[in-house]
């Protein structure tokens, strides 16, 4: 339903920050790596959207990944503002708090629907 | 003295000439999702690379002639066009994935979309093709994809935990969130880009273009049977830089930035310079090198006049192959196509075209009319022949797999 992708993607960002806060890389690497996730983030999206539910459980299922998707987009959207650094973007400490809670909520959502691939 | 230089600059060529965009992906990919697990496949491939290309290299040094010269003989013309169609059509798939990842380095360095960097990189290996020496551009894009073991350099000071990663090795199965099968396609994947079939191609080719004789038979197996298994340490440092970073932590390899992060993390802002310098110069020159093969495999099937020992206009159809090809590979990857995914595919498909080359090669590097006394010994023709079924059931299984497991989803 896309969640390991979104799941990927997050991780991704997160690196990506992570490293050019620590000035291991270069602005053009962070920034290519982040537009690749936010990329893999509207696939995962789409993935999730063919997903057709069946009955009401798999709908609320449905659901709970939507938003969790969302916010994931949402968060890597964050990361990208935040490496452009222009007037009124998110900090880089706030976009990381985002991305690791939406890695969090995705983990958590992972657990309780996939089974081992 | 001479000669012993020429050996070293062999090798160190073979070492940096190894690693191109396929074993780049395929590595990086094995790596963040099973880890270690995948690494005697990089050894199965690395070793068949070597007998392949040793054969291919002696047949071309005794013989004179390059390996699409004894396809058609052999094979006979409807057998022979099959055999082709089908390396040429893989050839310039590879082609394009190499064109694909200088555009995808050249982003990382520059920050530019590689949309725009694609004419400009094939622009570039055109006017290389046309204008520069064949042991210079051999060799400048060999010695330039040796900053690759910047790979291994970041590994060392990742400070992994070496005895996961031999774990990883010997335990030999598939990681929890994979299913057997994937795991199988990945072994196939990594197989088909050790063992990519331009090699031998360029291999065998190369060795006429440079006129080698039955003298520099030391040469070339000293480029083979050292340069190759250094190449497929690079290999396993890449994945093993990605095993390291990145599936701890969840991450899918889809992209070239991921796959050079990991230095970026071990060895900072010049580790990450170094290896973006190695990524463009080793698939600029595989690009050259697949360049160069698609028009070998034409015009020595077709019996025209080939070769850079010889002016363009001497062989002119050899050169208007390349631009075609090149032509062709531009045009692929404008439509925006993820030069990633023509990548993953293109290693498959180089597994699955596998045995139309190896068996020809066998069956002349047998054969006395073509090799004189340097016939294969009873050895190497026994491990030659169990590779033989080890090609035959990868290219088998390949396309199977890559149905069931939606190419590795």
């Amino acid at each position: 339903m896309g969640l390991r992708e979104a799941q990927s993607a997050v991780g991704s960002a997160t690196l990506a920050l992570t490293t050019s806060q620590d000035g291991d890389t270069t602005a053009s690497v962070a920034e290519t790596m982040v537009d690749e996730a936010g990329t893999r983030m509207t696939a995962a999206s789409k993935q999730a959207t063919a997903f057709k539910p069946t009955d009401q459980r798999t709908a609320a299922q449905m659901e709970a990944v939507t938003q969790a998707l969302g916010d994931a987009d949402t968060a890597v959207r964050h990361a990208g503002e935040a490496l452009s650094g222009y007037p009124g973007a998110p900090s880089v400490r706030s976009a990381l708090d985002e991305l690791k809670q939406s890695s969090s909520d995705l983990e958590r959502l992972a657990k309780k629907l996939e089974p081992p691939r | 003295m001479k000669r012993y230089f020429a050996v070293a600059l062999g090798i160190l060529t073979a070492i940096g000439g190894f690693v191109d965009i396929g074993d780049l992906v395929t590595n990086a990919v094995v790596g963040s999702r099973f880890g270690m697990s995948l690494a005697w496949a990089v050894v199965v491939g690395v070793v068949g690379i070597c007998l392949f290309a040793q054969m291919s290299g002696r047949v071309a040094a005794i013989s004179g002639r390059a390996t699409f010269e004894i396809i058609r003989e052999r094979l006979g013309p409807r057998a022979g066009t099959a055999n082709l169609v089908a390396s040429l059509l893989i050839t310039i798939m590879t082609l394009t994935a190499e064109v694909g990842g200088v555009a995808l380095a050249l982003q990382l360095a520059s920050g530019v979309q590689p949309l725009l960097w694609i004419p400009v990189a094939a622009f570039a290996v055109w006017l290389v093709i046309w204008r520069v020496k064949f042991s210079i551009m051999e060799n400048v894009a060999g010695v330039l994809g040796l900053s690759l073991v910047v790979f291994g350099v970041a590994l060392f000071l990742l400070g992994p935990d070496w005895g996961e990663l031999k774990d990883q090795a010997l335990q030999q199965t598939s990681h929890p969130r994979e299913t057997p099968l994937t795991y199988w396609y990945y072994a196939i994947a990594l197989f088909g880009a050790a063992m990519t079939p331009y090699e031998v191609f360029f291999f065998s080719s190369g060795g006429v273009e440079e006129r080698w004789t039955e003298k520099d038979l030391v040469t070339s197996r000293a480029n083979v049977l050292v340069g190759f298994p250094l190449g497929g340490l690079l290999s396993l440092a890449i994945a093993g830089c990605a095993a390291t970073v990145l599936l701890p932590r969840g991450i899918d390899v889809d992209a070239l930035s991921q796959t050079v992060l990991p230095v970026a993390m071990g060895a900072g802002q010049l580790g990450l310079a170094i290896v973006i310098l190695g990524v463009v110069a080793a698939t600029f020159g595989a690009a050259l090198e697949t360049g160069l093969s698609a028009g070998y495999a034409l015009a020595q099937f077709n019996g025209w006049s080939w070769g850079k020992f010889r002016r363009p206009a001497q062989a002119a159809r050899f050169h208007l192959t390349i631009i075609i090809c090149l032509v062709v590979a531009v045009l692929v990857l404008l439509t925006g196509i993820d030069p990633i995914l023509v990548t993953e595919y293109s290693v498959v498909f180089s597994a699955v075209a596998l045995p139309l080359t190896y068996l020809p090669i066998l069956v002349v590097a047998n054969d006395p009319q073509y090799v004189g006394e340097h016939v294969n010994g009873r050895l190497l023709n026994a491990v030659s022949s169990v590779y033989l079924v080890v090609i035959l059931v990868a290219a088998v299984a390949a396309i199977p797999l890559m149905i069931l497991t939606k190419a590795g989803a």
